[in-house]
């Protein structure tokens, strides 16, 4: 299994099968205006059943596999525990139905916003507060330092928002 | 986040306009747009009525503060004047140096 991340491919992966879901974990905090490194794509899905069996195309598609090396059977492995974490041919993807300190996909959309990053892509990434709220919650030390990002982030954003509110 | 921004989200997620706020919580309307837009703060026990009316509470917990780095603020600024695109370009770049 190639070890090369490209969020491109899975995400187009995704888009091709018209999943709908929202990018949360290193990339979505990216994608915010982190200046942190991820090579792995985490991604918050609507449980729904039609939407599991378009994710499921979609893993097909990259070639997912779970850590053990078997095919993925999503319905039983989501079950399993909080984060189905699966290697594909584009990078390490991630499938977490209720992040931590959220109540999943309807949660997370109400905020998140689909930002466009070329190829044609435009996913749903979630909100800045939103990772915050994520990251909180997580109170993991690895996490100490992402969240002090984020939170700045947050405090420099209302900040712009602020200025170019009075420049109007 | 403000006070002002967790005010103005917690009557928008409860759905509820500035005066119906007002009735609901007995705050005067032109002061919940004054809290809303920053231009004054209230008082830890009045936000906390103000998000309760909305059907909300306020979990308080010490978190470690970093005190502002101009540095890392001057890139955190540059990355947010950056469309997503640029700023996920700019992390794969990153990944291969």
């Amino acid at each position: 299994m190639a070890t090369k991340f490209d969020p491109y491919a899975v995400l187009q992966a995704l888009e091709r099968q018209r999943v709908i879901y929202v990018v949360v974990g290193g990339l979505g905090r990216v994608l915010q205006g982190s200046d942190e490194l991820t090579d792995g794509i985490d991604i918050v899905p609507l449980l729904r059943e039609d939407n599991l069996r378009l994710l499921e195309r979609a893993l097909e598609d990259i070639k997912a596999r779970r850590p053990d090396g078997k095919p993925v059977v999503l319905v039983q492995d989501l079950a399993r525990g909080p984060v189905l974490e699966l290697a594909t041919a584009a990078g390490e993807l991630k499938l977490v139905p209720e992040p931590a300190g959220t109540r999943g996909y309807d949660d997370l959309r109400r905020h998140a916003k689909r930002e466009p990053i070329g190829q044609g892509l435009r996913p749903s990434v979630a909100s800045l507060d939103d990772h915050a709220r994520m990251l909180s919650a997580l109170s993991r030390e690895q996490d100490q330092e992402p969240l002090l990002t984020i939170r700045r982030l947050i405090e420099l954003e209302h900040g712009l928002d602020r200025g170019r509110s009075l420049e109007r | 986040m403000t006070s002002g921004t967790l005010i103005r989200q917690a009557r928008m997620r409860a759905g509820l306009s500035q005066l119906a706020l007002s009735e609901r919580s007995g705050k005067d309307r032109a002061q919940i747009a004054r809290w809303e837009r920053d231009v004054v703060q209230p008082s830890l026990e009045t936000l906390r009525e103000l998000l309760q009316a909305c059907g909300f509470d306020l979990e308080l917990s010490l978190v470690p503060f970093s005190p502002p780095d101009p540095r890392r603020d001057a890139r955190l600024q540059k990355a947010l004047e950056r469309t997503p695109q640029e700023r996920l370009q700019a992390m794969l770049r990153a990944r291969r140096r």
